[in-house]
């Protein structure tokens, strides 16, 4: 694998710049020798362009995933996880009920009896709308997807996880669509069912 | 807008290496030089770990829009 930035010969008689220069000017990982070579090649190459437009659009989706939402169980710090969230949650605009949210956490891991709770807080991002969520209640393992709900009735997916095995999930999520459509958020288990909305 | 979900199951099916390069460089804000440095691995490892992790996003992604297009048929 190269690191010095050559031009390479992968598209016939075209040089190409090394994707992998493209991926780190991207990702912000260039330094400024590397960085002047690649924008020097992008400003005659519509290819690389257009290469270049593609990874910094992944990049840019990348960064707008939170990272407990990667996690496969409850990550080692959770309510830390948890209290940033109701944090979110209780700066956000449409939250009607941030005080259950912080009941429901304080419960983690001791009482499921009260059954599945959802707190959730929409917002407006881009062109769609970013959900923030704390879930309680749901049995350890359960796959979860926080879905929104537009008027229409159509499903927008937000944001997937397991049920962790202390009961309360934060997450957060983003869905594409427009934040006057919306009409409810949902919590569906992977046949489709809903678990809580 | 590409949907959070789909990265999700991207970054899931990602191996191991890969997937620490991509929590060290967006979750952590680790430079390239701390991701190095945490991962014990030269820099040009980290790039070239970042450059499939990111091919393997866009495949990923790539591959669900055309399923969608399927199912839209």
């Amino acid at each position: 694998m190269r690191e010095d930035g050559d031009m390479n010969m992968d598209h016939g008689m075209n040089m190409h710049h090394d994707i992998e220069q493209l991926v780190a000017l991207a990702v912000g990982l260039s330094d400024a020798s590397d960085r002047s070579a690649v924008e020097a090649h992008l400003a005659g190459c519509p290819a690389c362009r257009q290469e270049l437009r593609e990874l910094r659009e992944i990049d840019a989706a990348i960064r707008r995933v939170p990272p407990e939402a990667f996690l496969e169980g409850p990550p080692a710090d959770a309510d830390l996880v948890l209290q940033r969230v109701l944090r979110e949650v209780r700066t956000q605009p449409r939250v009607r009920s941030a005080a259950e949210a912080a009941s429901s956490v304080r419960s983690c891991g001791a009482d499921a009896r009260t059954g599945p709770e959802l707190v959730a807080a929409v917002a407006e991002a881009g062109d769609g709308v970013r959900v923030t969520a704390v879930v309680v209640g749901v049995p350890a393992g359960e796959p979860c997807t926080l879905v929104v709900i537009d008027r229409a009735g159509g499903r927008h997916s937000a944001v997937r996880w397991i049920a962790p095995e202390c009961g309360a999930a934060g997450v957060q999520g983003s869905a594409s669509v427009r934040i006057d459509d919306v009409v409810a958020v949902a919590v569906v288990a992977a046949d489709g069912s809903g678990i809580i909305s | 807008m590409i949907e959070a979900v789909e990265l999700i199951d991207a970054i899931r099916d990602l191996p191991e290496e890969q997937k620490a390069v991509i929590m060290h460089l967006y979750f952590r804000a680790s430079s390239l030089l701390d991701a190095s440095s945490a991962l014990d691995v030269p820099k040009g490892t980290v790039k070239s770990r970042a450059h499939y992790a990111l091919r393997a996003f866009r495949k990923s992604i790539s591959e669900s829009a055309d399923t969608e297009g399927r199912a839209a048929e």
